[in-house]
């Protein structure tokens, strides 16, 4: 629709003309404002999640960083979250140091002189100089377990133990990694169950060393088991295979039978390499004397 | 997980012919020869459910030797070896 030009259109013109111009100036300075909530440590986290708590029901904005200003207003108390200046709330109170704000101005040379180190971290906590947050890694759970249909105690029970270790040294998820770290667990037959950590001395691969340790911690297994469990707590650096300083042509027989066996595993899956492991060999009961288990070529 | 361990030696079921006395005649379908041995099992009898296997190891006329045994509880024979 056309209308007739009047005296004040071409200044109200200009003034849009203007608005347009500045608009990408706008939108800029938006596109570079923080759009993340990320505090900047675990302060500024505390300190945050109090807002929330104290509107709850309204939506935190989203694009706010705790940073000095933001932790000003809140009280020194905050600072009993971290161990290190838990005990310092208490002073700063007495002297009337009741915010985070009042803290951060208090010059840095006069926190130092009187309340040392936890007193120069609290002035940096105060002032929003945090560590980073660092996301929590997620747990790798590896545990093989077996049934003993037998109630096994003794001998038989070193065997299926020679076998748990065997088959968490063959899974797959291992890769390569040595063991630092494993918990030994039973179900009892008589109700209860059974646990013990073991820390290895040196991280392994070795499953004829971890069944000599592992062995010794059966023996303070209080009852007969039904269910032998074995888990991995700690990986430790990846196996180095353990050569020797004068290599003879055995490791790389060792490394090329290694090669074989997982690309046979590859190919036909993890039954394709098994040998046959002695359970108890003195058994009355011909189904019980031997196994098929996973073959491990370190583990000859 | 990994496949479990896989035992060697599972018992399969027979098919097996015997006298009044509980001796075997004949192993799916081939008669008995010769009997070279018999021996009882009785196992985890402590528990719910125990083992009692009565074990003949037998030579058919075809020259197979052959282990089977007759399961005593549920009273059906199975062959092993």
């Amino acid at each position: 629709m056309l209308r007739r030009a009047r005296p004040g259109a071409p200044a109200r013109r200009t003034r849009r003309a203007d608005a347009r111009r500045r608009l990408p100036r706008r939108a800029g300075r938006r596109a570079a404002a923080p759009r993340a909530g990320r505090p900047a440590g675990r302060t500024g986290a505390d300190a945050l999640l109090r807002d929330g708590r104290r509107r709850r029901g309204a939506r935190a904005p989203a694009a706010k960083v705790a940073g000095a200003i933001d932790l000003a207003p809140h009280p020194v108390a905050l600072l009993r979250r971290r161990a290190e200046t838990a005990a310092l709330v208490e002073p700063f109170e007495r002297l009337g140091i009741a915010t985070l704000g009042a803290l951060a101005a208090l010059p840095r040379g006069a926190v130092a002189d009187r309340f040392g180190r936890p007193g120069l971290l609290a002035h940096d906590l105060a002032r929003g100089q945090d560590t980073p947050l660092a996301p929590r890694l997620p747990g790798e759970l590896l545990r093989e377990e077996l049934e003993l249909p037998e109630s096994g105690s003794g001998e038989q029970l070193g065997r299926a133990l020679g076998l748990l270790v065997d088959r968490l040294l063959a899974r797959r998820e291992r890769r390569g990694r040595t063991l630092r770290a494993v918990v030994l667990a039973a179900r009892l037959v008589e109700g209860g169950t059974w646990r013990e950590r073991v820390v290895f001395r040196e991280a392994l691969a070795d499953g004829q060393r971890m069944r000599m340790v592992l062995g010794n911690r059966l023996a303070l297994l209080p009852a007969p088991a039904e269910v032998l469990e074995l888990t991995v707590e700690r990986f430790g650096p990846p196996h180095s295979g353990d050569r020797a300083l004068l290599d003879d042509g055995a490791a790389r027989r060792d490394e090329r039978l290694r090669e074989a066996v997982r690309q046979a595993r590859a190919a036909a899956g993890p039954d394709a390499a098994l040998r046959v492991l002695e359970i108890d060999p003195d058994s009355r009961v011909p189904e019980r004397r031997v196994v098929l288990t996973p073959f491990d070529p370190g583990a000859r | 997980m990994s496949p479990g361990p896989r035992r060697i030696a599972e018992p399969r079921p027979a098919r097996v012919q015997s006298d009044d006395h509980g001796v075997p005649t004949a192993v799916d379908g081939r008669t008995v020869g010769a009997i070279r041995e018999s021996w009882l099992i009785e196992d985890r009898w402590w528990t719910d459910r125990p083992l009692r296997r009565r074990y003949w190891e037998v030579v058919t006329t075809c020259g197979c030797n052959v282990v089977v045994f007759r399961e005593l509880q549920e009273r059906r024979w199975y062959r092993q070896r």
